[in-house]
């Protein structure tokens, strides 16, 4: 049972392009509040200080990739309820399917309409929490 | 939850963010190409390896989402071509052939290409104003107030006039009704009662509801039979914004509510000149960092074009330059009237002081030597700002209405026009006449005349859209500038103003009376100049005024 409004999103990418578009977005149009990391590794690091809501991460990064990140997530029990949402560059329909089924929330595609980000991440809380 | 106001406000900061972000893409870009090249050339013959080849597979995916996230679709698409090149050089194990190599370059020479193309066509202001777009609605989301009042004709007449000024209204009798549930967004304003049968509420726990059930900040208004000071005591320290002792007088609510449902300041642009990028991003970066904009331009020929663009609140200027000098740069901005009042503070490695306060004698208002430390920097600036942002909004915006002045309307109007001939959009112009205001002064006297000059701007606000500019032209005459929008739309529009307008009471204190308006409405590219465009709504107003008043005309309908 997590908290019931989504409020600290954590976020993890190696583009630091994309780290920032994402953070502003999520920032001012969600106002929610962001904790970004450049990689798989300090995500994990990061958890317990940030305690966030909801973690979004990058599938492919140097040191990680995303169901690494998910399977370490998962397994450090204080965090198990934490919807995780994978970042992921245009891929084919059979890889899509198969990150959906590793337990992630869902799957966010890049390139992604900047505007519309905060709106999307609301709907997968929503869609985890059933508000 | 939170207010489209808001939202619109919050995707109007995104643009403006995202339209920095897509510079810097831009700027950093040939070097990233060059860079991915080389990594590439590495990779050729005895140099290959699946690692290498993997992280610049990574670096290249990278890049079409961030490009694609950006708005750069054409680069992406080509990104994605040379991506699936060398997803399938990858399932070889061996090194690429000549022939492929040469491939492969020429898709990174295409990227090359497709970045310039971009750059050129791109970074025009116009496509960042098309990209705000699809986040702008034609009509603008009202300004929920919720009210909390027992009394049934307060209530009603309250509902009433604020109806007629555009604002939604919910209303609960008593406290305990207003849920978070049924409360349908997050108000812009609650307006309570404290006056109860029951005995009065208590400010502390009023606050503390509202803030349980309808989320932390929403601006409170208290009413209340009370006057004395320690009910006005409670109701300051319970964090409220306005009290108001009853009977009410239903302009003072709407005033207050004006204030309360403006929208937030934005933070200070400051515009850095500094041929050393190096020093411009230091500077740069703790601006941002205490919540202050910024923009840097690095050629001091560049700087007009973002000065109008960027519309700093002050410019730090580098005082060595190629090109020209910042004191010489200095002198040519302060014979632009419109940038005459915008702090300049120049930045330079000079010590010498006697070299610095001649600087100040050509137009700037400050010294510093750089790098600036922080905690010098942001203070420093942040004031200068303020004091310049003040200075510009008393130039440009009428002390009566808030709206904005004669001549800086017109600029406005100009910057319009341009952009709506650039990306070859619609635009109207409606100018608005108060009927009769002259007897509305000589019956009421001028008092009650300023009152409806201010409710007039009160309704405009509420009712038009955040991207519509309202100015008030003179006297009792008003324009607004409607971008994105055609001469019906804007007639359709301006009608419903017109009716609302008419069905205002203007309260005098001892009895109320009513004013109409008329309206005439020219569209652009009828009328092409924004001479043309003001000369043709004026025409039509004319026309209105000589159809009977209290109507709309437009432009060219009835000749």
């Amino acid at each position: 049972m997590g908290p019931m409004t989504l409020q600290r999103i954590l976020l993890a990418d190696d583009e630091p392009d994309i780290l920032e578009i994402s953070r502003i977005a999520l920032e001012t149009v969600g106002g929610y509040e962001v904790s970004v990391c450049s990689s798989g590794m300090t995500l994990l690091e990061r958890l317990a200080e940030f305690e966030p809501d909801l973690v979004v991460v990058d599938v492919l990064m140097p040191d990680m990739s995303g169901p690494e990140v998910l399977e370490e997530i998962r397994r450090k029990p204080e965090f198990d309820g934490v919807p995780v949402v994978y970042l992921t560059g245009v891929i084919q329909e059979e890889e899509l399917d198969s990150l959906k089924e590793s337990g992630v929330a869902d799957v966010i595609l890049k390139p992604f309409d900047p505007m519309k980000l905060a709106d999307r991440i609301h709907g997968i809380w929503k869609g985890v929490h059933g508000g | 939850m939170e207010g489209d106001r808001e939202n619109f406000a919050a995707a109007d900061r995104l643009a403006r963010e995202l339209k920095r972000l897509r510079s810097n893409f831009l700027e950093k870009l040939p070097g990233r190409l060059q860079g991915l090249v080389e990594e590439w050339n590495a990779l050729q013959g005895d140099g290959w390896s699946q690692d290498g080849a993997r992280a610049l597979h990574r670096s290249i995916h990278g890049l079409i989402g961030t490009a694609g996230s950006l708005g750069f679709s054409k680069m992406a698409k080509t990104a994605r071509r040379l991506e699936r090149q060398l997803v399938a050089l990858l399932e070889g194990i061996k090194a690429p052939t000549a022939e492929m190599s040469a491939e492969v370059i020429e898709w990174f020479e295409r990227l090359g290409e497709d970045a310039t193309a971009q750059a050129q066509d791109e970074i025009d202001p116009g496509s960042f104003d098309s990209m705000a777009e699809w986040s702008t609605p034609i009509f603008e989301t009202r300004n929920l107030i919720v009210v909390v009042e027992q009394e049934d004709p307060f209530a009603r007449e309250l509902a009433r006039q604020l109806g007629h000024f555009g604002f939604e209204l919910q209303m609960f009798k008593r406290i305990d009704d207003m849920k978070a549930g049924s409360v349908e967004r997050r108000p812009a304003a609650v307006i309570m009662d404290l006056s109860s049968p029951d005995g009065d509420l208590i400010g502390e726990e009023v606050a503390e509801t509202v803030r349980d059930q309808l989320g932390e900040g929403v601006p409170m208004v208290f009413v209340s039979n009370r006057s004395d000071i320690e009910a006005r005591l409670d109701a300051v320290r319970a964090g409220c914004s306005s009290y108001f002792v009853k009977p009410v007088n239903y302009s003072d609510v709407l005033e207050t509510l004006d204030r309360l449902t403006r929208s937030e300041p934005e933070p200070y642009r400051i515009l850095i000149v500094d041929d050393e990028t190096d020093t411009a991003e230091y500077h740069s970066a703790n601006l941002e960092a205490a919540g202050l904009e910024t923009m840097t331009v690095t050629d001091p020929l560049d700087v007009m074009a973002q000065l109008v663009e960027f519309q700093p609140d002050v410019i730090l200027m580098d005082v060595y330059m190629p090109g020209c000098s910042g004191i010489e740069l200095a002198m040519v901005i302060r014979q632009e009237e419109a940038f005459v009042g915008v702090p300049i503070v120049f930045l330079s490695r000079e010590t010498d002081r006697m070299k610095q306060i001649a600087a100040l004698g050509e137009g700037g208002d400050d010294f510093f030597t750089k790098p600036v430390p922080p905690d010098q920097l942001v203070p420093a600036v942040s004031a200068r700002a303020q004091r310049g942002r003040t200075l510009r909004l008393f130039m440009e915006k009428d002390g009566l209405t808030g709206l904005f002045r004669h001549s800086r309307i017109i600029e406005q109007l100009e910057v319009a026009v341009r952009r709506a001939d650039r990306l070859n959009g619609k635009l109207a112009v409606a100018m608005v006449d108060i009927d009769g205001f002259k007897d509305v002064n000589d019956e009421h006297g001028h008092l009650a005349g300023d009152q409806v000059l201010k409710a007039l701007a009160y309704l405009l606000r509420q009712r038009m859209r955040m991207s519509d500019v309202l100015g008030r032209f003179g006297g009792d005459e008003y324009i607004v500038i409607l971008p994105d929008t055609d001469g019906s739309a804007a007639v359709e529009k301006m009608e419903d103003i017109r009716r609302n307008f008419a069905a205002i009471d203007h309260d005098t204190g001892h009895g109320s009376f009513s004013v109409t308006l008329s309206c005439g409405v020219a569209e652009f590219p009828s009328a092409l100049t924004s001479h043309e465009l003001v000369a043709a709504a004026d025409e039509a107003l004319y026309r209105a005024k000589r159809g009977g008043r209290n109507r709309v005309a437009s432009a060219g309908e009835g000749d």
